[in-house]
């Protein structure tokens, strides 16, 4: 009987190893907010910014999500390119992730709102937009 | 038998381990962040308002327009478009609106703001059937009822698309609102007066 018994808990420490990298890596979400915590967040926030606003920011990060070409053609002093499919990629999150005020600029209301939405969902603040 | 019983445990030990597992740290969120950037990139997901003119004219009955203005902002609507406010968009009298299979929801407001903030958090739960009009209701009233005739060089198809919003204005607005044309009855040109003959034989 002793002998059976080691086995097993070999079987059940295993799996129960399995199981948690298993859960840790399926569906990890990185909001940081619910839906209805970040339904209380947008009620109270306002963060669009006008020229006056843009320009009373101190030493922004300026975010152009446009496309490359749409970057090409015209751009803000001083904005850096992340296209808004790239967006969660890595060194762009790290970028979003510095404390420095970060602006969100796009010709297209929508995907501005909508990426503020998103990064402020996943926990980064002091993020404004930027309409050009 | 002692592999029997080995299995039992086996099964057991799962069951218990798995019921003890964490849940989800987000129960109410069916959809991650990378998700969500796909359907952000995703063009099915907007409605132009030459497309909802289109659909509104057509008839289509699984329409349902939602207005997320502040009830106090609610004036001027889309035709048979719903009141929605967005700080009411999880009461009991509104929330079953946007999780449904029947209808196809278009939400607006004035501009793109309010309606992306209500789209965004109605699409991360996973809620299927939730579009959003580009541009909002100022776009509706620049293009739709009031379209820019296009220059002299424009191509065709931008006098053909213009065509269309004047007739679409038309549909929506009603005769009412016609240019008003400049007319000025011309006056009726007088007659002679005939003149009685004289003389001749009588």
């Amino acid at each position: 009987m002793k002998s059976s018994i080691r086995p097993l808990g070999i079987i059940t420490l295993s799996l129960f190893g399995f199981l948690l990298i298993v859960s840790f890596y399926a569906d990890k979400s990185q909001f940081e907010l619910t839906a209805k915590e970040m339904h209380g967040k947008v009620l109270q926030s306002n963060y669009r910014l006008d020229s006056v606003g843009l320009s009373k920011l101190v030493d922004p990060i300026l975010i152009d999500i446009r496309d490359e070409r749409s970057f090409l053609v015209d751009h803000l002093d001083y904005s850096v390119n992340v296209p808004l499919s790239q967006l969660l990629n890595d060194e762009n999150l790290k970028l979003i992730g510095e404390s420095r005020p970060k602006v969100i600029i796009s010709d297209e209301r929508i995907h501005a709102n909508e990426s503020w939405m998103l990064l402020t969902q996943m926990g980064y603040d002091s993020l404004f937009v930027y309409r050009l | 038998m002692k592999s029997r019983e080995l299995l039992t445990v086996i099964v057991l030990a799962l069951g218990i381990t798995g019921a003890m597992l964490p849940g989800r740290k987000n129960d109410s969120i069916a959809l991650n962040e990378r998700e969500m950037l796909q359907e952000m990139l995703l063009e099915t997901n907007y409605v132009s308002v030459d497309e909802l003119a289109h659909l509104l004219i057509s008839g289509d009955p699984s329409i349902q327009l939602i207005d997320v203005r502040p009830a106090s902002e609610f004036k001027d609507p889309l035709p048979r478009a719903i009141n929605i406010p967005i700080d009411s968009i999880f009461t009991e009298n509104y929330a079953y609106l946007f999780d449904q299979f029947i209808k196809k929801n278009v939400l607006y407001g004035l501009d793109d703001e309010l309606a992306t903030q209500v789209w965004m958090i109605m699409k991360q739960q996973g809620f299927k059937n939730n579009y959003l009009l580009k541009g909002g209701l100022n776009e509706w009233n620049a293009v739709i009822l009031d379209p820019e005739l296009p220059p002299q060089t424009a191509s065709k198809d931008e006098f053909d698309l213009y065509e269309k919003r004047m007739a679409s204005r038309q549909f929506f607005t009603g005769a009412k609102s016609l240019p008003k044309i400049e007319f000025t009855p011309i006056a009726p040109i007088q007659g002679r007066k005939k003149k009685k003959v004289q003389g001749g034989c009588s």
